[in-house]
């Protein structure tokens, strides 16, 4: 059983159909990784995953159920979060306090505090700026801190949707160095990337998107040397 | 020509703007009512500040943005005979051709009183030309000087305003300290002696040049104090505050009281909404509702008249009054809670509406009396003491107002209240992270719901009737404004915003009619100026883990990397 499946998925704005059927899996222990021009329909995916859109046709099913009328905050619950694009920190509170709203259904405070040692361990940046207002946080450590947050609610699969965008190569670096850590710590990820070259270096497997469909899928080794990747997506 | 034309459009515009301003004011009728107000007995009333205020502003800031002082005197010459040739012509055309039926106020009083009450209209023109002019001269010369002199200049005459305007008041806490007429020294009429005005200026002159000594000295002191020690001060102030706040119904006298009282209903309110709008961002059009619940749940289960149901006690219906009133925010928060910004302002506003019909309806009026309303609702007691006149009420409501201000201090900086604040700062990232986003808002609103049935209950009570037309669309607005220009999560904000939007047009009560006006004139102020409101928000405590790190375990990689 996988631990994410899509079945088939459509997913619409209004009227406006943004995914024309989709069909992908995760499975436990990988790092599997979409990736697809600006507005191929990446983060659709991910909200549709995580029912912040619901389906209008196929089925999500995580952990071998379907994910159809559930709650966002439930299916984060079942251990799948996501980290939003553009990190989305919220500004005024501390990076303690963020860290502490990614605990938010947990009520073992010893366990809390644990993981918030596992992230500050992961992430020394952030122990050193606990009390610091996140808006004041560079884009990188924005990121670490989104990643940081997603991690308190100790999921089993995190999305990441584009964790490199904006940021200057080496920083780029050390959150692909931290993906990579994350997912040695066992939790599945399913990584949204533009920058292809870096996703398919750290994927197990990935799929390609273009205009709301999955055109391309298989390992990432092989499709990093598929000549139709290289010229759309790794720079010819 | 074309670039003088250029550089002086801007200059015209605003002139004509400060003019049109005058227009408006008079033919709203202010000038006149405002005329009548004397601020300075003899030398300066409400209405020439109103006419000649806007040549001032003019003044200042054409003369603070012009690039060297000669531009800013042409321009600010400019400006004000724009502003002036508008005004002087539409004080010529109000003489020569009568639009009364139109604009009531547009009558010969008014042309007098613009023209300072020469005989002469030319004369007159002239004096009100001059005047004008030398209202811009003052606004420049204040733009030219030390900013620390004219922010003096500034709170000086704010304060000579402001002692005028609140005259009453005054004169009332003298008369009630001091025996006879002291206030007649400083007042008549409400205007201010024109001594009296000048020893005002001078000390506030005198105190601002010994404030920066005396910082210098208090700057050397303050730091030297322990925590503990400042602790101590801080709680010896507010125990001054509430001491204050104990003996001042006695001071102000009834009257008053029951402003203060009044004040402090709208206080609960607006603490009370300000967890739905301010802390947790959610725009609720409807807080009336809880008002009314609270309202009618304590005149229908206390009153011994046609609607009599139990004729319980006051003490016991306060704590039902305020469960009703959350447990109707509960219910109404249900359909709503999904919804966003404007939908949700839209709905809630309805809920506001329909709690208003149902008042009405003769469907619930053998319970609660439909248009007649319910009557005798007694007034609080303790044993055989009646709360009777507006001094003893306003402790009830003091006290009231205090617990609540203590529970949503805690709320703010409760574990909730940060929830409520990744809600309004980004909603669906607070949801992709695993905020139940929708519990999280039934509680705002409920908790919301609670203050506003707490304030009924006691508005209840006070009043000894209810009516439906008590709980009208306006008490919604009334308190929402008291949140916007206080400050929105600003505890601090709603009293300030409270006292300013409640208090102190109680006590201008001789302007009422303009009351709406003003209101909206200073909403329009502080969206542009200081969108935050008067007394924003203030940064956060940045909180960190409180517990120490647990003896023996690895060593934090933080730590090592910063010894290391
Ligand atoms: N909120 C929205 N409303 C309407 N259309 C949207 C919205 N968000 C995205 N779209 C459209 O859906 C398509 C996919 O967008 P998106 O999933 O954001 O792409 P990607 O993340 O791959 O850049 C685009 O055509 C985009 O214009
Ligand atoms: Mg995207």
């Amino acid at each position: 059983m996988h631990l994410l499946e899509l079945r088939d998925v459509r997913a619409a704005y209004g009227n406006l159909e943004a995914l024309h059927g989709i069909s992908l899996f995760v499975d436990e222990g990988e790092i599997v990784s979409l990736i697809g021009a600006n507005g191929a329909g990446k983060t659709t995916t991910l909200r549709t995953i995580c029912n912040l859109m619901s389906p209008t046709t196929g089925a999500v099913l995580f952990d071998g159920r379907d994910t159809r009328g559930a709650e966002v905050h439930e299916l984060v619950g079942r251990g799948m979060v996501m980290v939003p694009e553009n990190r989305g920190v919220f500004a005024r509170m501390s990076v303690y306090e963020n860290l502490l709203m990614g605990a938010y259904q947990r009520n073992d405070k010893d366990g809390v505090r644990a993981d918030m040692d596992m992230v500050t361990g992961l992430f020394p940046r952030l122990g050193e700026r606990m009390k610091q207002p996140a808006g004041l946080l560079s884009g990188g450590e924005q990121q670490m801190l989104a990643m940081g947050r997603a991690l308190m609610t100790r999921p089993r699969l995190l999305l990441m949707d584009e964790p490199s965008m904006g940021l200057a190569p080496v920083l780029v670096d050390q959150i692909f160095e931290k993906v990579a850590d994350i997912s040695h710590q066992g939790t599945t990820i399913l990584l949204v990337e533009q920058n292809a070259r870096r996703a398919l270096t750290l994927a197990n497997r990935a799929y390609v998107m273009e205009t709301g469909r999955l055109t391309l899928e298989g390992f990432a080794a092989d499709l990093a040397n598929d000549p139709a990747v290289i010229e759309a997506y790794l720079g010819g | 020509m074309q670039r003088l034309l250029k550089q002086l459009a801007k200059p015209l515009s605003q002139g004509a703007v400060a003019g049109v301003l005058c227009i408006y004011i008079a033919l709203t009728g202010m000038m006149e009512a405002f005329g009548e107000r004397e601020i300075v007995m003899g030398v300066l009333d409400l209405g020439k500040l109103v006419l000649f205020g806007p040549f001032v502003g003019l003044g200042l800031l054409l003369q603070q943005q012009a690039p060297n002082r000669r531009v800013g005197w042409i321009r600010v010459l400019v400006a004000c005979l724009a502003g002036m040739v508008a005004t002087g012509l539409f004080i010529l055309f109000i003489d020569a051709v009568s639009i009364r039926h139109m604009f009531t106020h547009a009558s010969p009083a008014l042309v007098a009183y613009m023209t300072m009450g020469q005989d002469v209209l030319a004369a007159g023109l002239g004096l009100f030309a001059v005047t004008a002019l030398g209202a811009g001269a003052v606004g420049s010369g204040l733009a030219l000087m030390p900013a620390y002199l004219r922010n003096t200049i500034f709170i000086a005459a704010l304060i000579v305003v402001g002692m005028a305007l609140l005259s009453e008041l005054i004169s009332q806490v003298l008369r009630q300290i001091l025996n006879g007429r002291p206030d007649r020294l400083l007042f008549s009429q409400g205007a201010l002696r024109p001594a009296v005005a000048a020893i005002a200026v001078a000390s506030v002159f005198a105190w601002r040049g010994l404030v920066p000594r005396i910082r210098l000295r208090m700057q050397d002191r303050l730091p030297q104090l322990e925590p503990e020690r400042q602790r101590q001060v801080s709680l010896a102030v507010r125990g001054a505050g509430v001491l204050v706040l104990l003996v001042l119904p006695w001071l102000v006298g009834s009257y008053l009281s029951e402003v203060l009282a009044n004040v402090g209903l709208y206080l609960l309110m607006a603490l009370g909404l300000n967890i739905a709008v301010g802390l947790a961002g959610l725009f609720d059009l409807g807080y009336v509702t809880n008002f009314a619940v609270g309202a009618y749940l304590m005149g229908v289960l206390t009153n011994s008249g046609p609607q009599a149901t139990g004729e319980f006690n006051f003490w016991l219906i306060l704590p039902v009054s305020i469960l009703a009133a959350m447990f109707t925010g509960l219910l109404l928060a249900l359909p709503v809670i999904r919804m966003r910004g404007d939908y949700l302002a839209i709905a809630t506003m309805g809920f506001g509406e329909i709690i208003r019909l149902l008042a009405l309806s003769d469907w619930l009026a053998p319970l609660i009396g439909g248009s007649q309303g319910v009557l005798f609702i007694p007034k609080p007691n303790i044993g055989a003491f009646t709360f009777q006149t507006p001094q003893h009420l306003f402790y009830i409501i003091l006290a009231a107002s205090l617990v609540m201000l203590v529970v949503i201090n805690r709320l703010d900086l409760s574990l909730t209240g940060r929830r409520w604040m990744a809600i309004r700062d980004d909603e669906t990232v607070a949801n992709a992270i695993g905020i139940d986003t929708t519990w999280i808002k039934t509680l705002a609103f409920t908790l919301s719901a609670a203050s506003g049935g707490l304030a009924g209950a006691i508005f209840a009570s006070k009043l000894g009737t209810i009516f439906p037309h008590s709980f009208s669309l306006l008490i919604s607005m009334n308190v929402l404004c008291i949140i916007i220009v206080g400050g929105m999560g600003s505890i601090r904000g709603m009293v300030l915003g409270t006292l300013m939007l409640i208090g102190v047009p109680e006590l201008l009560r001789e302007f009422s009619e303009f009351r709406f006006l003003l209101y909206g004139i200073l909403l329009m102020a502080v969206a542009i100026y200081r969108p935050g409101g008067l007394m924003p928000a203030r940064a956060r405590h940045y909180r960190t883990e409180p517990a120490p790190q647990p003896a023996g375990g690895t060593p934090a990689a933080s730590s090592s990397a910063a010894s290391g």
